[in-house]
Order: structure tokens, then C-alpha cells, then sequence
């Protein structure tokens, strides 16, 4: 066991798996020699030599494109995109080709790159560096959408997300990359994508989440002191997400709060009150309500603690739910 | 506090300075005027005495280094000052700083945790619930819920008769009448204000209560529509006043009431269709004619039968009407005092209403309702008159009388007030 933060937890999968799996590589902007803009891939270059950790241009594009092409030769690429705002540029690359390959060969190929990618606000960076588009991945089909929220389940869904055949997007949240450390394990384990991890247990509410947010769910939860009985859920997959762990849970709890730090029109919390509608309609006592970021562009350092959701408007919105 | 020098703005366009020397360390002590350092701006090397006396805290600039006109220089715990100060100032300063929005690096500020959390998922139960639990059990559309709130029914007692055990509209409506009777053996909770304000709720009940259903049974029941007419009782009062005295003498107090009924009776002789009512495909035709009266009380409306009018004179009518409105006021009224009327005579008269539209006494089929006698000036053979006058409203049920058979009714009972034709034909 040994006391991790998120950012070491994502090193210690990467070493892991380059040591378990000769096809493994790791590329990106400053991976190798650099170790990586958030230290991410520090030592590895070292340990595992240029050919398996691989300093790349700077071209977004291109780096999706080469991963595409040695993981449909047999290689199994894990590339780093610096901020998950410079995604918007491989889209071509992940919604035209990625996403498509086993579906175009019928089979006969797959595609299984990570492409891993700090996401998410909070930290007072710039423009294009605080972006959460899970929702937009998550409408593509053949992509895998993974955001994990603690040490633990980084290491286990990053481990997961490698030997996946398909391709997987993995959100990294950069916010809490070093604020929560936990005693994981050395030793070699798996988070099954598609599992949602019930935090902790409740009769009165669920409280769903994922990422940066579940750790500001927790902290509404401890403001509560009590009051209510709230089952918190961190979705952990946003595709293919775990429909009925939700199901089962908002059926006990007949009341249901859904929290995510992107926008709000169109966010994936819209998608998880429709299934909600669509499982467990008869069991509701009250809307299941959003708690979001407004509909603009990630604003200034100056204006983040407005925009992103905090325990304040979280507990609000448990408020209005309850008393509804 | 401990004092911070800051550089400060000396004028002639000097915006900064660089720090040439420092003549004194962080913990010395210094006096005030004594120089602290060397610092070249763009006109000259100046010495820069310290303002105060004191221990130096922290020299925020190596020498060396640039420093901007009203940035801090130097931080000085003044003489009088504790180390306590000092800490506590410095710390707030550091926490100041970390305040400060930054946006200098794409890498921004990631916060660093402050303890070792446990695995999550480890699997720990909540609060007590509120809900009492488990509500989503509970099978029902939220159209359901929102009936189930309004009538303040609890879900969770509910058995559902729907698909799998859900709960209906009809479920939920049955439980709320349960729940009703269960109010009526138990203790009744009123509220005593609604949306709007304040209110006092009076329980409905007795006469009152049968009162309600008798009217509304007559209103939605009988096609009524309502006569007015004014009829000249210029002679009747002056038969009336003579009479008075007379009745007096045997303890009545005279009214026009009797002349009235009396009146009533023997034209309902000729309009046998303003005696009746309606039973399925028949009318039944009465030949008693049984004059309700009217009566207020505190408990209610009354309405006592003055039985086989047109056979009584005027004095028995009296008596009659003095006697059972007595009665009801005293409460001693007899049931079969209420019952077997064939029409009915309301008068609001003695509470200064003229016209009014009266509602029948349901199954009867028409009343006559009496306002206030009152002396008017009338256009009688060319010449105004003051006559006196009293107001007939004639309330018919039109299923049964036609217009012009009330009227001729009315014009009937008019000319009999009019001439005070009391006796039989």
C-alpha cells in the first residue's frame, strides 16, 4: 500500500501497465524527457526508454492520428492531450475514425487507444484550460468516457481503460489532482468501467456526480450535519454509464440530485434524468434537478467560484428537492 | 500591526528603483532615521531611512532586486509590538497572497490534500432518514403524488390496485375518504387562515344544514323565475289600524301578515296550479291550503304551516302566526307545525326589503314574498295620490305555472288586498 495522490495514482497505471504489457506506449507533448505538464509521466521516458514514452509535436491531431494507426497495427497507445480544451482539434480524428473502426471493419479491427486529458475548472488557468466536455464524448458511439474522482479509482479505471479494446477518453480531474491521497495498493487491480461506486449509503436523496465535483458533493454531504439521509453516487463511467445502479438507487430514495461542473444545457445529467423518467418514473417524490454550470464559456480566474457549482448551491438544490 | 514601508511615490516620474544595498538584516533592530538601504532610481542613489523604530521582520526585496513605487519594502515590528504580532501578521499576509486570483501559469493552482482519505465505497450508511425511508417503494405517477398531497394522504398505507402494485387516482381518492370517517370519530384539526387572511370556520349543522340542502334541492330542482307587483293596501291599513285595538284587547298584535295569508288562501281556491307539485309525470293539485310563514330565528330559517287558512278569519290567523313564531323562537315548535304546507308567505318586509326574488319552498310551487308597506305618490284618475303600497315578489316554479297564470294569481290576490275581501266567495 502507499499514499497516493490522483496525478502519482495516474503515474503508478502508466508504470504498471508499460511493465505488464510490451505494447503499451505513452505519448504526448512533453511526456518523455519532461515528465509532463502535471508530472503525470515523470520518470517513465527513464525507465522505459524514448521508443515506449514518446515525445511528440505539438499537434493535437496528430498525436490521436498516430495512436489510431499503431493501435490498429497492435500497439495499445496511450496519448496525453496537455488540457482537455485541445481536444476540440483531434475531433476529427476520435469522432470520424476512433470511434468508427470496429463498426467500418465489422469487427475485424478495434481501436483501443486512452487518450487521458486533465479536465475541469477551478484552478484559476486560462481559457481552453478548464473545459468539461464529457458530454460531447459521450454522445459519440464507439467512445468510452471515463471520469474517476479519487487515487484509487484512477489507478483501477486507468488499468481498465488500457486493456479495453475500444477507445477510452479518460478525464483526469486536474482541481483535485493532488487534494485527496489515499492508501492504494501496489499491487495490480481493476475499476470495471461501466460501474457507478455508491460513496456512501442514504434513504432520503441520491446525490449524483462525478470527477472534481463528487469531492464538492462530499463536502454539501458534511455541511448537511445529518439532516437528510443522502446516498451519494460517483457515476465514475459517463459511457457506458451504470443505468442501473441509478435506477436502484433513486428507486430507494424516490428523490434524486444530479451535480456536474459543465454547462448545463445538454450535460450529461440531462441524459441521466431522462433514463431516471424513462426506469423509475413511479418512484419519484420530486423533479430530479441539476445543479450546473451556467450556459457560457468557462469565464476568467476572476469569476470561476461563480460559475462552477459549490456546496452552497448543491445543498440549495438538496433543499429544494427535499421540501418539494 | 507591524508597520509596512512601502516605496514610496517620490515624484518626478520615478516609477521604480532597484535595490543597490541592504545596511541592515531581517532581525536587526533599527532606530528610527537610520538607514536601511541603498536605492538607485533613474536620478540618483538615495539612503532610504527607516520610519520607525523597531525589529526588522522581512525585506521583501534582495538586493539587487526591482521594486515598484507602493510595493513593501520592508515589514517592521514596531517597538511596543509582541512576537505574537508579528506571527499573526505575517501569516495573514501569506494567506492574503494565496487569495490573489493568478493567472501567470497554464498550469494554474492545484490544491494539495490536507490528510490521507479512505478508499470510497467502503460502504457506510448516511443519516437517520427523514422520509422514514425507502418512499421510492412507494409505485405511483407523479400526477398521483400531487392528488395524494392535496388530499393528505400517505402513500406509503396505501395498497395499489395498478399494474404491479401501483397506485391509482381511484386509490388514493378511496383512502382520502377513509381517512375522512377516521376524522369524524377522532379529533378535527380547522385551519384557521387560508391563502388570503384569517378566517373562522362555523360548522354547519341543524336547521342551518337542512336549510342549505333545501334550498339548493329547490334551486336546482324547480325552473324559478319571480312576478313583481305593487299593490295598493291604502284601505287595508286603515281597516288594519281600525282593528288593532280591538285585537288587542285579547293580546294580539295585528299585522298585515293575516290579511295577507288570508288573502293568499282564498285566490289559491281559483289558481289551483299555484298549490302544487310536482311528482315525476303528475302535478298534484292540493286542495288544503296550508300557509307557510316565514319565520327567522338564531337557529335558523322555519317555515310554520298555518293549516287550512281560508277557513280561519283573520284573528285565528293571527293567533295562529303569533303563536308558531313564538314557538320557533322558543324552540318549542311542533314538527307537525312544519310540515304539510301547500305554499309560502316570506316577508322581509319588516326588515325594510321591498322586491326580492324568494326561493320556493321546495316541493311547493310557488311563494310570495312581502317587502316593505310604504306610502308612495300614485297617479290615480288624473291626480297623484299617496297611497300606501306594498311590494309582492311571486317566486313560481315555471315547470309547473306559466307566466300569465301567476299573474292573473297575483292580480287576483291584489284586488282582494285592495278591496279587503277577506271572506270566503
Amino acid at each position: 500500500m502507499v499514499v497516493t495522490n490522483i496525478v502519482q495514482a495516474v503515474t503508478m497505471g502508466l508504470r504498471q501497465e508499460l511493465a505488464r504489457d510490451k505494447n503499451v506506449v505513452v505519448m504526448g507533448e512533453d511526456v518523455g524527457l519532461n515528465g509532463g505538464v502535471f508530472r503525470a509521466t515523470d520518470g517513465l521516458q527513464k525507465e522505459f526508454g524514448a521508443d515506449r514514452v514518446v515525445d511528440t509535436p505539438l499537434a493535437e491531431l496528430s498525436i490521436v492520428g498516430c495512436a489510431i494507426g499503431m493501435a490498429v497495427n497492435g500497439l495499445r497507445p496511450v496519448a496525453e492531450i496537455q488540457f482537455s480544451g485541445f481536444m476540440y482539434s483531434t475531433f476529427d480524428q476520435l469522432l470520424s475514425h476512433a470511434g468508427r473502426i470496429r463498426m467500418r471493419s465489422r469487427g475485424r479491427f478495434t481501436c483501443p487507444i486512452v487518450v487521458r486529458t486533465p479536465y475541469g475548472g477551478g484552478i484559476r488557468a486560462l481559457e481552453l484550460h478548464c473545459e468539461s466536455g464529457e458530454a460531447i464524448f459521450a454522445h459519440t458511439p464507439g467512445l468510452k468516457m471515463v471520469v474517476p474522482s479519487n487515487p484509487y479509482d484512477t489507478k483501477g479505471l486507468l488499468a481498465a481503460a488500457i486493456r479495453d479494446p475500444d477507445p477510452v477518453i479518460f478525464y483526469e480531474p486536474m482541481r483535485i489532482y493532488r487534494a485527496i491521497k489515499q492508501d492504494i495498493p501496489e499491487k495490480d487491480y481493476i475499476v470495471p468501467l461501466g460501474k457507478a461506486n455508491v460513496i456512501q449509503e442514504g434513504d432520503d436523496l441520491t446525490l449524483i456526480s462525478w470527477g472534481a465535483m463528487v469531492k464538492t458533493c462530499q463536502e454539501a454531504v458534511e455541511k448537511l450535519n445529518n439532516k437528510y439521509s443522502v446516498e451519494l453516487v460517483d457515476l465514475r463511467t459517463i459511457n457506458p454509464y451504470d443505468a442501473e445502479a441509478i435506477a436502484d438507487s433513486v428507486k430507494k430514495t424516490g428523490r434524486c440530485v444530479i451535480v456536474h461542473e459543465a454547462i448545463r444545457t445538454g450535460g450529461f445529467a440531462a441524459e441521466l434524468i431522462a433514463s431516471i423518467n424513462e426506469k423509475v418514473l413511479l418512484s419519484l417524490e420530486a423533479p430530479v434537478i441539476r445543479i450546473t454550470a451556467p450556459d457560457v464559456p468557462f469565464p476568467l480566474a476572476k469569476l470561476e467560484n461563480y460559475f462552477l457549482p459549490d456546496a452552497t448551491r448543491i445543498l440549495k438544490g438538496i433543499e429544494r428537492v427535499m421540501s418539494y | 500591526m507591524p508597520y509596512e514601508f512601502k516605496f514610496p511615490d517620490v515624484g518626478e516620474g520615478i516609477h521604480e528603483g532597484e535595490i543597490v544595498k541592504w545596511l541592515v538584516r531581517e532581525g536587526d533592530n533599527v532606530k528610527a532615521d537610520q538607514p536601511l538601504g541603498e536605492i538607485e532610481t533613474d536620478k540618483a542613489i538615495v539612503e532610504m531611512p527607516s520610519p520607525k523604530s523597531g525589529k526588522i521582520l522581512k525585506l521583501h526585496v534582495a538586493a539587487g532586486g526591482i521594486i515598484h513605487v507602493g510595493e513593501t519594502m520592508v515589514t517592521i515590528l514596531e517597538d511596543h509590538e509582541t512576537e505574537s504580532d508579528a506571527k499573526k501578521h505575517m501569516e495573514a499576509k501569506a494567506e492574503e497572497k494565496k487569495n490573489v486570483p493568478y493567472t501567470g501559469s497554464v498550469v494554474g493552482f492545484v490544491e494539495e490534500a490536507k490528510g490521507v482519505s479512505p478508499i470510497y465505497g467502503a460502504k457506510t450508511q448516511s443519516a437517520q432518514a427523514v422520509s422514514g425511508g425507502n418512499l421510492g417503494a412507494v409505485q405511483a405517477t407523479p400526477a398521483v403524488r400531487n392528488l395524494a398531497k392535496q388530499l393528505n394522504v400517505d402513500l406509503s398505507i396505501v395498497k395499489g390496485t395498478g399494474q404491479n402494485g401501483m397506485i391509482t387516482m381511484s386509490d388514493v381518492q378511496k383512502a382520502a375518504g377513509a381517512a375522512k370517517k377516521e376524522e369524524a370519530a377522532g379529533i378535527k384539526i380547522t385551519r384557521k387562515y387560508d391563502f388570503f387572511g384569517y378566517v373562522d370556520r362555523v360548522h354547519l349543522h341543524g336547521v342551518k344544514k337542512a336549510v342549505a340542502a333545501k334550498m339548493a334541492e329547490s334551486i336546482f330542482t324547480a325552473a324559478q323565475l319571480t312576478n313583481m307587483h305593487e299593490a295598493d293596501v291604502t284601505e287595508l291599513a286603515a281597516l288594519k289600524e281600525k282593528e288593532k285595538l280591538k285585537f288587542e284587547k285579547d293580546g294580539i298584535k295585528l299585522t298585515f301578515m293575516p290579511y295577507i295569508v288570508k288573502a293568499v288562501a282564498l285566490c289559491l281556491r281559483d289558481h289551483q296550479y299555484l298549490n302544487a307539485s310536482l311528482e315525476g309525470e303528475e302535478i298534484v293539485l292540493k286542495k288544503y291550503y296550508n300557509i307557510g310563514v316565514a319565520v327567522d330565528s338564531e337557529d335558523g330559517l322555519f317555515v310554520p304551516v298555518v293549516k287550512g287558512a281560508q277557513e280561519k278569519d283573520i284573528k285565528m290567523i293571527a293567533k295562529d302566526i303569533e303563536k308558531l313564531a313564538n314557538d320557533v323562537k322558543t324552540r318549542k315548535v311542533n314538527m307537525m307545525d312544519l310540515k304539510g304546507g301547500s305554499f309560502t308567505v316570506s316577508n322581509l318586509g319588516s326588515v325594510g326589503v321591498g322586491f326580492f326574488t324568494p326561493i320556493i319552498n321546495y316541493p311547493e310551487s310557488a311563494i310570495l314574498g312581502v317587502g316593505r308597506v310604504v306610502e308612495k305618490p300614485v297617479a290615480r284618475g288624473g291626480k297623484i295620490e299617496i297611497r300606501k303600497i306594498v311590494p309582492l315578489s311571486l317566486t313560481y316554479d315555471h315547470r309547473i305555472v306559466d307566466g300569465a297564470q301567476a299573474a292573473r294569481f297575483m292580480a287576483s290576490l291584489m284586488e282582494r288586498l285592495q278591496l279587503c275581501e277577506f271572506e270566503g266567495k
